[in-house]
């Protein structure tokens, strides 16, 4: 075993120890372990997350898995079921709240508002992604994320000509901030009084550090999936359908949605036959149409361009791009466990065609 | 030419810890072709300088994981020397040589793809890389306020005035140990907090910080880039795209623009000669050449030495050159195309550089006014 602080050293620059050792804390799973899922954990595990289990209902590839991943870092403990997630999901859903964090890779929409409810109930956070063809999505889905952001201050002015000035400035500083944590101390252990708590619950460490980091304290909140899918942000969604921008990606945002009802009717996604596009593309374009008056945006149609672009992709999980998603998924679960970050707001849509990915907050 | 260390192991997958010290390129190779049949992967084991034009040209595309603005600045004229113009000054097609490039630090990085001749080559915007900062000697002499001013003046100022003559070397821990323990001295001296051994090797070493994540999205990019030129399945990125994780997710495509007068995706510096200037006259003209100023130039034409500094078996089959004429040597050909690499001073530095000529010899037929008018 490599020495850790100097395996980690170029990571630990970025989130220091102690976002280290709350990935080594971390349990992770997974669910389906294709291209998307693997790209994913291999970023988690090279990092040196505390544990995986891996749920995975195709045989064959399970086992391989094992030793890859194994080998990318002995310090990581791993678990592999041989389960389908959808399985689970309906059959077992207290499963989930042993984690710390559920990754969900290419799951559909009935599976994704189903296991949504379960992790909020079991406050484990929830991160959906998916890759399709040329394009895809991330998701973040949790109740309430509060972080405390790494503050790096630093003055570089060359005004400040004097070091002794500066260095007595500092001085200054650091003792009025000390003086804060006291106060603000005092008034923690009050109020765990008043609620009937141990006024020393919350340790001194604990206060110090969010004193630091109050300046930088951010609070991010997400939507329900089944909210969002029911009633999107009419407002929001006006605007991305009619921004130039915006007209690629909440394209793709409406087609990902529209194939997993195409596949609940047809038993297939479009264009996955050869031999049945010129069928397929007219459906699908039925079922985007269907979907945009379900959403409140009645007479809107999308692309033929774009429809039979999705056609193309054939539900194909192409492994740049399931490596693109997956990089940016492990990147988000690392923000949310490190909590020195903020992590994305709003449904990522990757748009591979020319790169002109956007963030809806629907 | 790298070898693997364990810091780098936390973002590779192809490399394990029995691996470390062995060259990058060799273990890479090695372990994908065992992963994916059918695929043949040659290493290099090399500096990309030590490679003729003529490997690079056999390369439908150039993918660029390159750590510094000189090598990328260097491959980028190798791509940029392959591209032709028409007599209109359009680029032709066939010689353009696409290279796709990525770079990340931290929880940002960047994916581009460059078309030399229709899209800006890496020397267009070379802006877009300001130079690093350093910190005034004055300020770390005197006045120091911050932990890196601390470590900065035992490595730069305090290591001179002890070793004299003993160069610094970052790789020797036991040179890393001394600057870290003067600079706690200089640290406690002034007052300030924060010298670590960690920040002592970052400011000394200038390490970028790095993980696996941000690598994967870049990198990610970089692949699907590469598999659409080749494949032509889809439109390309144009084309520079950054990504920013630090707070939420920003994604941004710009479409930068060429610049004309680049030297390096140009037509090439327009040189007028004539025929009796000899090759070694050539040269000396490329020293003073306000545009190239090129010392120790090696020159080829046409994919065939001309003249060569190094090795010194090629210097030495090709020395009879220099005393005959350049014309006379590019089979009296009136105006073409030449390559010439040597070293040039950028901002202070010398740097391997290659540049695109087109030479063009006065009084032969076929060459017109018309045709050198609008050059250099």
């Amino acid at each position: 075993m490599a020495e850790p602080k100097i395996k980690y050293d170029r990571q630990l620059r970025i989130w220091g120890e102690k976002g280290q050792a709350a990935l080594e804390k971390a349990s992770i799973c997974l669910l389906n372990c294709g291209p998307t899922g693997s790209e994913t954990l291999k970023n988690l595990v090279l990092g040196g997350i505390g544990s995986i289990t891996v749920i995975d209902g195709s045989k064959v590839e399970v086992g391989d898995l094992g030793n890859n991943f194994m080998e990318l870092n002995d310090a990581v403990k791993a678990k592999f079921i041989e389960e389908y997630p959808d399985a689970l999901i309906e059959t077992n859903p207290s499963f989930f709240s042993q984690f710390t964090l559920v990754i969900a890779t290419q799951l559909g929409e009935d599976s994704m508002v189903k296991l949504d409810r379960i992790c909020r109930e079991a406050n484990v956070k929830l991160i959906f992604a998916r890759s399709y063809g040329l394009t895809g999505f991330v998701r973040i889905s949790l109740k309430v994320c509060v972080l405390t952001l790494k503050l790096v201050i630093e003055m570089f002015s060359p005004s400040w000509h004097s070091g002794k000035h500066y260095v007595n400035l500092q001085k200054i500083y650091q003792a009025k901030a000390e003086s804060d944590v006291l106060v603000i101390e005092q008034r923690v252990r009050n109020i765990l009084k008043k609620i009937g708590r141990d006024p020393d619950s919350i340790s001194k460490t604990s206060i110090r550090t969010f004193c630091k980091n109050a300046r930088k304290l951010t609070i991010c909140r997400y939507r329900l999936i089944e909210d969002e899918f029911n009633s999107p942000i009419q407002p929001e969604l006006q605007k991305y359908l009619t921004d130039e921008d915006y007209s690629l990606a909440v394209g793709f945002y409406i087609l990902l949605r529209a194939v997993d009802r195409f596949a609940a009717n047809y038993n297939s996604f479009p264009g996955q036959f050869d031999g049945e596009m010129d069928e397929d593309i007219s459906r699908l374009k039925t079922t985007a149409v269907g979907l945009l008056s379900d959403l409140g945006c009645n007479g809107l149609t999308l692309t033929e361009d774009l429809i039979n672009e999705m056609c193309r992709f054939g539900a194909a999980e192409l492994h740049a791009v399931a490596a693109f998603i997956g990089g940016i998924a492990s990147q988000e679960v690392i923000k949310l466990i490190t909590k020195q970050f903020v992590p994305m707001c709003g449904t990522f849509i990757f748009n591979g065609i020319d790169h002109k990915s956007q963030l809806l907050s629907l | 030419m790298d070898r693997i260390e364990v810091s780098n192991l936390n973002r590779q997958f192809l490399f394990r810890l029995q691996d470390v010290g062995k060259p990058k390129a060799e273990v890479a190779a090695k372990r994908v072709m065992e992963r994916v049949s059918g695929v043949n992967i040659v290493p290099h084991f090399c500096r990309i300088e030590d490679k003729d034009l003529d490997f690079y040209n056999d390369f439908s595309i150039i993918v660029l994981g390159l750590d510094s603005i000189e090598a990328r600045s260097y491959i980028n004229a190798v791509a940029c020397s392959f591209l032709e113009y028409d007599s209109e000054e359009n680029p032709q097609e066939e010689t353009i040589k696409p290279m796709v490039d990525g770079g990340t630090e931290g929880f940002k990085g960047h994916a581009r793809v460059i078309m030399p001749g229709v899209t800006p080559c890496f020397e267009c915007t070379i802006w877009l890389f300001p130079p690093q900062v350093k910190f005034p000697l004055c300020t770390l002499a005197e006045t120091p306020r911050t932990a890196a001013h601390c470590i900065e003046y035992a490595h730069l100022i305090k290591w001179d005035e002890v070793h004299s003559g003993k160069t610094f070397d970052p790789d020797d821990p036991e040179h890393m140990k001394w600057v870290y323990s003067e600079a706690v001295k200089r640290a406690e001296l002034f007052g300030i907090p924060g010298v670590t051994y960690s920040l002592t090797q970052g400011v000394v070493k200038n390490i970028i910080p790095a993980i696996a994540s941000t690598n994967a999205i870049i990198s990610a990019a970089c692949a699907l880039e590469t598999l659409k030129i080749a494949s032509g399945c889809s439109k390309t990125l144009s084309n520079y795209l950054t990504y920013n994780g630090v707070e939420g997710l920003h994604t941004k495509v710009t479409e930068f623009a060429r610049d004309k007068d680049c030297l390096v995706c140009g037509p090439g510096v327009l040189i007028e000669l004539d025929t009796s200037v000899t090759l070694q006259k050539f040269i000396d003209l490329l020293e003073e050449h306000p545009k190239l100023l090129i010392s120790k130039a090696s020159v080829t034409h046409r994919g065939k030495s001309l003249y060569m500094q190094a090795p010194p078996v090629l210097e030495e089959m090709t020395r009879s050159n220099l005393s005959l004429p350049l014309f006379d040597i590019m089979d009296k050909t009136a105006k073409d195309i030449v390559h010439v690499t040597g070293t040039t001073i950028n901002k202070g530095t010398k740097t391997s550089c290659l540049r695109k000529l087109r030479v063009v010899f006065k009084g032969i037929d076929g060459v017109t006014d018309m045709d050198t008018a609008g050059g250099a």
